[in-house]
């Protein structure tokens, strides 16, 4: 073999200038493509979704007929009693509830938080009436008959949106969006958990058959008993104005009440998890993370079958893994990452994404975070959002679902992360808007380990890095939002299914090459071939 | 990409559509294309065709306007497969493949076309004497004769090295070899070519 030889064929065979392609072919080859690539796909995403239409159609249907024939009969029967529950209750719901500081008093303002005094109920409502008294008298909630009353009405809500033919959908977000939860922190905790009882009694018990008349239905929306509660439980502490906070009870099981809005694509999309930011601009999210639900999912797809959908935590399974997040500077207990865009989407109504990833300082000396030389960064560590309703239409924490964030706040050791995935709808197309609006403000409180003083960390969110599209997002978001999608397939819950899980192991796969040497991602690449192979 | 061989530069202002994207931000595209994302699949597009229309230039032995035909089928054959595009390759490297299999169509007679996809999955077509109709059919330098002549595995990878400037491991990719097995095609390649020249001194 002769080296020069066949270096010299070697030049031969390198080609010499080609002239640039025809000033057409480009033209011709876009119009070559075809206007659905991805048809074939999507076709399987939603595999029942007019079968679930028709059913909440034909479910209309039957309450309809059902109200015209029962409700003039409840109404002659129980008009006397809502008219004395009216005139009991006049106090007016409007002003934000406030939240008293968790610390003893030393309260700290919401850091360049504009004072929100959105209006309480959704503009879809009927405009708010004096909430009962039954509710502000509700200082023991837990007792059943109120319960039942709130039930009551909750019910009645529903039956009024059928009756004003809306869709059945808009009732059951109203009854899930229903149990607000105020931040009030550990001094006013009873009050808390009696309410966020009563919330969750509400949420079973909305199937009892309307009790009471239609008639006080449509005088009084169902957020007067939450809200009412929230304004006695606040009464008493000191006002610092302070936005809602949304509901710490995420809505009841989806599989429980199969709920749908039907979209322009004719997908289904269960409703449920969307919290109005209008209402609730402030959503507390979890600090602390476990990573068990990773473990069992794993098992049992080894064995050969899905895990039980309530042993899966979606917000386990992002918190399984590690997504680079930096680690604060010297000097910081915390660094909040902020990782946004936008999440494949074929509909209109666009999902934007923001994964906000909080990792705390690095003990000097290695060690066990659990174990007792493992250093306690902070204490009575809490985290929350407030969106910016101007720049935000609707939000959903992604997991947590039945399940409550720690109200008292959690004690956080050396070295841990943890990442809280929001879905975002924005009131409009994100390039019509300001690049530096902000679309919300993180708010970290804690005290020290030492149990002394509050401090805070506060960082905004600005428009501009939830806008790319996904294609632009950082692999760490994209990585997120896939596990948050196969989670929520595994569970058969959450908000929309915007990819088929053949869709979302493809690009997981893909994922892999931006987590080289990963194992956690190598696993779930395969996790995600099998469990493609369970719910396509 | 080429680099021990010193790399043939396009007409296009040195730029080369083939390394122009990085891996993932190609592979985000891409999974924006099939997603239905019509910008995404025009980005693709255009970063790319240039390359196709490039190697199809010089497997025609400069007939710019079959080239420019053949690229058109070229993306065709893509956009209608694109799902099953595995993404163990360089898209690029992929739609070489296509353009290729597609110029080899193209060559043959009409009885003989191929599906491409059954090239894509591996299996060689059985059918005899490409290279004869090849040859008998395209005119041009006697080098590029030659190389049309080789056997097809020699063949396709010739033309993926030099004409379609893809380097030896994205062309173990796609034949799924390994590179050591591409570099022993390239020796036995030049023997081939060698031999040929020798023996038929035209």
């Amino acid at each position: 073999m002769n080296d020069e030889t066949h270096s010299d064929l070697r030049r031969r065979l390198a080609p010499g200038p080609t002239p640039p392609p025809p000033a057409d072919l480009l033209a011709r080859l876009k119009r070559d493509i075809p206007s659905h690539l991805a048809a074939a796909p999507v076709a399987a995403v939603e595999p029942g979704p007019s079968r679930q239409s028709l059913w909440a159609i034909a479910a209309s249907l039957i309450l309809l007929v059902n109200l015209a024939y029962f409700g003039p009969r409840f109404l002659m029967r129980d008009y006397r009693f809502s008219t004395a529950s009216e005139a009991e209750s006049a106090q007016p719901a409007v002003e934000p509830a406030s939240f008293p500081d968790g610390f003893g008093g030393s309260r700290t303002s919401f850091p360049a938080d504009p004072p929100h005094s959105a209006p309480p109920f959704p503009p879809a409502m009927a405009p708010p009436p004096p909430p009962p008294s039954i509710a502000v008298k509700n200082t023991n909630p837990s007792r059943s008959d109120d319960a039942g009353s709130t039930a009551s009405n909750l019910s009645d809500a529903a039956a009024e949106e059928q009756q004003i033919a809306t869709t059945e959908s808009d009732a059951a977000l109203t009854i899930g969006d229903e149990a607000p939860s105020f931040d009030l922190g550990s001094a006013a905790d009873p009050n808390v958990r009696a309410q966020e009882a009563s919330a969750k009694s509400a949420g079973p018990t909305a199937e009892v058959r309307p009790r009471l008349s239609t008639a006080q239905a449509a005088t009084r929306p169902s957020a007067g008993d939450a809200r009412a509660e929230a304004i006695t439980i606040t009464a008493s502490a000191p006002a610092v104005p302070s936005p809602p906070v949304a509901p710490g009870l995420p809505p009841p099981d989806e599989e429980a009440s199969p709920i749908v809005r039907p979209q322009r694509s004719g997908f289904a999309v269960p409703a449920r998890g969307f919290v109005d930011a209008s209402r609730f601009p402030t959503s507390r999210f979890g600090l602390s993370s476990n990573a068990g639900s990773f473990r069992i999912l794993e098992e049992a797809l080894r064995s050969g079958h899905l895990p039980d959908r309530d042993s899966i935590r979606v917000e386990e399974l992002i918190n399984h893994f590690d997504f680079g997040d930096a680690a604060p500077q010297s000097g910081s207990d915390f660094a909040i990452a902020i990782d946004g865009g936008t999440a494949p989407n074929l509909t209109r109504n666009a999902i934007h994404l923001v994964r906000i990833g909080v990792r705390a300082r690095e003990s000097k000396s290695p060690g066990n975070n659990l174990s007792r030389d493992g250093r306690v960064v902070a204490k009575d560590a809490r985290g929350q959002v407030t969106f910016n309703p101007d720049v935000v239409a609707q939000y959903r924490l992604v997991g947590y679902e039945g399940r409550e964030i720690q109200q008292a706040g959690v004690t956080i050791y050396s070295g841990h992360a943890v990442s809280a995935l929001y879905e975002l709808r924005l009131k409009r197309a994100p390039q019509s808007m300001n690049p530096n609006a902000s679309v919300g403000k993180i708010l970290l409180r804690y005290r020290d380990a030492d149990g002394l003083g509050e401090k805070l960390v506060a960082r905004s969110i600005e428009l501009s890095s939830v806008a790319p599209a996904w294609r632009d997002s950082s692999p760490a978001l994209r990585l997120a939002w896939l596990i948050a999608q196969l989670g929520e397939a595994v569970k058969r819950s959450g908000s929309q299914r915007l990819l088929p899980t053949s869709e979302l192991a493809l690009q997981i796969d893909a994922l892999r090459r931006s987590f080289p040497g990963d194992r956690a991602v190598e696993d779930l690449a395969q996790m995600a071939e099998r469990i493609a192979g369970f719910r396509p | 990409m080429i680099v021990t061989h010193g790399s043939p530069a396009l007409a296009t202002d040195g730029f080369n559509p083939m390394t122009a994207r990085s891996f993932d931000n190609e592979r985000a595209l891409l999974d924006a294309a099939r997603l239905g994302d019509r910008e995404a699949a025009e980005q693709l597009l255009e970063e790319s065709y240039r390359g196709v229309y490039a190697a199809l230039f010089r497997l025609c032995g400069g007939n710019a306007d079959l080239a420019g035909d053949l690229t058109q089928d070229s993306f065709q054959k893509a956009w209608q497969s694109i799902h099953r595009f595995d993404g163990r390759s360089k898209f690029s490297t992929w739609l070489y493949r296509i353009a290729y299999t597609t110029f080899l169509n193209h060559v043959r007679t009409p009885p003989r076309t191929v599906e491409w996809d059954e090239q894509m999955n591996g299996a060689r077509d059985p059918r005899p004497a490409v290279e004869e109709t090849l040859a008998a059919r395209q005119g041009g330098d006697e080098l590029r004769v030659a190389v049309l002549r080789l056997p097809e595995d020699l063949r396709f990878t010739i033309t993926a090295h030099f004409w379609a400037e893809l380097s030896i491991n994205e062309i173990a990719e796609i034949e799924n070899v390994t590179s050591v097995a591409i570099r022993k095609r390239l020796r036995k390649a030049y023997l081939l070519l060698e031999s040929i020249g020798k023996r038929d001194p035209s």
